[in-house]
């Protein structure tokens, strides 16, 4: 009907609609989204409230961005664009065209083309709704996650999120890490049947059959000062009591400095994560089927990690093409603000107070794709250490009280241990759902451990 | 002024009515022929312009819309004869409109068409459009794409 209407008219229209309402014409015709986007001479981008964290409850961002021309060169300056704005660095008054909050917890921000010079002159920024991937966690289950909380699911937490996220993720934490304590991933997303059962086949061979690799995850612990055997002699005595308690199995296999351990998922968690993926999945496709050949191919070929996926482009199936991009999509850009958020309430439910003391209050800025979270200023964390000791007030006041029961000196120990080795580690991951997805990735997280160790009150939940 | 619709009805519109088609109320025209409005459509028209005849002036509604209640945003009388008009009613009646320069009436036939589609989800503003909507590249698409995966699977059964 839009078709019928002239132009003028129809903008006429658009005028007495919301912004929130005017992005999701987006949806309804191609062609009204075309004189939309033709006469705002803008680009859109909806964010959930990553700018003022301390206002807003992060759900999210979902951002799909289009090069309009070729050249990885188009990344950097967005990257840098949503590093200044998510940290807030950048003052909205300077993309003042126009804002407008919608709801308690979203932004739709509106930035007119010209203003950022550099930036959205090449690129085409538009934002769709969050809605149906971030309500798969919503706060109220990640405590409910958290109140069994071990190592074990912390990890699987940060698995389970990190997992789904694509190309290069860092993470910096903690007070003596910035700058050298990157969580760097590098994931290939198999969602290809043969891709998976080879992964799975080469993991058993390499590995001698001693792990698990039927479905779960295996990590793979590189170190690189020679403590593969020493932890896993420790985490088989120490770790694998707890975790059995839990049904849940872990195995390890060392191999020189390598250790690998395979933790098996329960079946119902699994499905649980397959519905995810399938949400994320059908999400990613309906979006991304707008899209043509043309740009599939563009962006494919703008990104080494996808190997994979060019080839299945070579060979003319655009369907599998278009799956694997819009997974690159998806968990590209919009999970990995996920994971931040994941991991910034993991550590605020974990010492809440520390994270509002204003030398220790967290803050998380968006690099594009890279997501980093770091103390507000580093200087003053030593301090903190110094007022509050090593494990953080409250723990510490605890073991001093003598309130330290053996679970939780045993909890202590692993911990410990952990940090001991986990700083100079390297990790290779995969995650394995048999016939469904394999995703595999590479992980420095130097100081992951110690940062939980020492901010965390994650201990007398052990 | 006389006014000859597409369906052979000729319409007499006074001065005070007139003056509110301010693409044809200072022309020297006696007669137009209007070839792309119909009675139905034309009567609606007048009828909006002699319910203002009164009026020095109409106010002009705010966007974007803050309500989906009409009657919150525009006067009684617009809003009466506004609302329960059908999308395809509403279109015609802003064509015509705009046709002869009735500003407010395109005004208010905008602010109720996006009434008609304010909040709603994509899919509800398509099925709403959709008797008059021709398919879309984006369902070619999907029909596309939906071929292609059915070829897709059947080719891995066969295997």
């Amino acid at each position: 009907m839009f078709k019928n209407l002239p132009r003028h008219i129809v903008l006429d229209i658009l005028q007495y609609l919301s912004i929130q309402d005017i992005l999701r014409m987006r949806r309804v015709s191609r062609q009204l989204w075309m004189i939309i986007q033709a006469h705002y001479q803008m680009g859109l981008f909806q964010c959930g409230s990553q700018i003022d964290l301390s206002k807003y409850k992060v759900k999210g961002v979902m951002l799909q961005i289009v090069a309009k021309d070729s050249g990885v060169s188009k990344h950097k300056p967005m990257q840098n664009y949503l590093m200044k704005l998510c940290s807030g660095r950048i003052e909205l008054s300077y993309y003042d065209s126009a804002y407008q909050r919608v709801g308690s917890d979203e932004i739709v921000y509106v930035v007119q083309r010209g203003k950022e010079k550099e930036i959205v002159r090449n690129l085409e920024i538009v934002g769709f709704s969050p809605s149906s991937i971030s309500s798969q966690m919503d706060c109220h289950q990640l405590y409910v996650q958290l109140s069994k909380i071990s190592i074990e699911s912390i990890l699987i937490l940060l698995i389970q999120k990190m997992s789904i996220n694509s190309s290069h993720i860092s993470v910096q934490v903690g007070p003596f890490y910035e700058g050298e304590g990157a969580w760097s991933l590098s994931l290939k997303a198999l969602i290809n049947k043969q891709a998976a059962t080879q992964q799975l086949e080469q993991l058993q061979k390499q590995t001698g059959g001693n792990l698990d690799t039927e479905w779960g995850f295996v990590l793979a612990l590189k170190t690189i000062d020679g403590k593969a055997q020493e932890l896993q002699k420790f985490l088989n005595e120490k770790f694998n009591p707890i975790l059995e308690e839990e049904n849940i199995t872990m195995k390890t296999h060392s191999e020189g400095t390598a250790l690998w351990l395979s933790f098996q998922l329960k079946p119902e968690e699994m499905e649980e994560i397959k519905e995810g993926f399938n949400m994320v999945f059908a999400q990613g496709l309906e979006e991304f089927a707008e899209k043509n050949e043309n740009s599939i191919q563009m962006l494919l070929s703008s990104n080494t990690d996808f190997t994979f996926a060019s080839e299945l482009l070579k060979k003319g199936d655009r369907l599998m093409s278009v799956v694997m991009k819009s997974l690159k999509f998806v968990l590209k850009l919009d999970l990995a603000q996920d994971l931040a958020q994941t991991i910034k309430s993991v550590l605020e439910n974990l010492e809440p107070d520390a994270a509002n003391e204003p030398p220790m209050s967290l803050f998380l800025k968006f690099k594009n794709f890279k997501v980093d979270l770091e103390f507000k200023s580093s200087d003053d964390c030593p301090e903190f250490i110094r007022q509050n000791g090593f494990f953080g007030k409250k723990i510490q006041k605890w073991i001093q009280d003598g309130d330290a029961a053996i679970q939780d000196e045993q909890g202590i120990a692993i911990l410990k241990q952990i940090q001991e080795n986990l700083p100079n580690m390297e990790i290779d991951f995969y995650f394995t759902i048999p016939n469904f997805l394999a995703v595999s990735g590479n992980a420095k997280l130097p100081g992951v451990a110690q940062f939980l160790l020492e901010y965390g009150n994650i201990i007398d939940k052990l | 002024m006389k006014f000859n619709t597409q369906d052979g009805q000729a319409f007499e519109i006074a001065d005070e009515t007139l003056k509110y088609f301010t693409k044809v109320c200072k022309t020297n025209v006696e007669t137009l022929n209007l070839t792309s409005i119909n009675s139905r459509i034309m009567k609606k028209v007048v009828q909006y312009c002699e319910i203002h005849q009164e009026d020095d002036i109409i106010p002009e509604i705010q966007k974007p819309l803050l309500s989906n209640n009409l009657y919150e945003i525009v006067g009684f009388k617009d809003a009466e004869y506004i609302t329960n008009l059908e999308f395809e009613e509403l279109l015609h009646i802003i064509k015509a409109a705009e046709l002869l320069g009735i500003n407010t009436l395109v005004d208010l036939s905008c602010a109720q068409f996006a009434i008609k589609i304010r909040g709603k989800s994509p899919e509800q503003i398509k099925s709403y459009l959709s008797s008059k909507m021709h398919k879309t590249d984006e369902e070619f698409q999907r029909q596309r794409d939906g071929e292609n995966m059915a070829k897709i699977q059947q080719m891995q059964s066969s295997d």
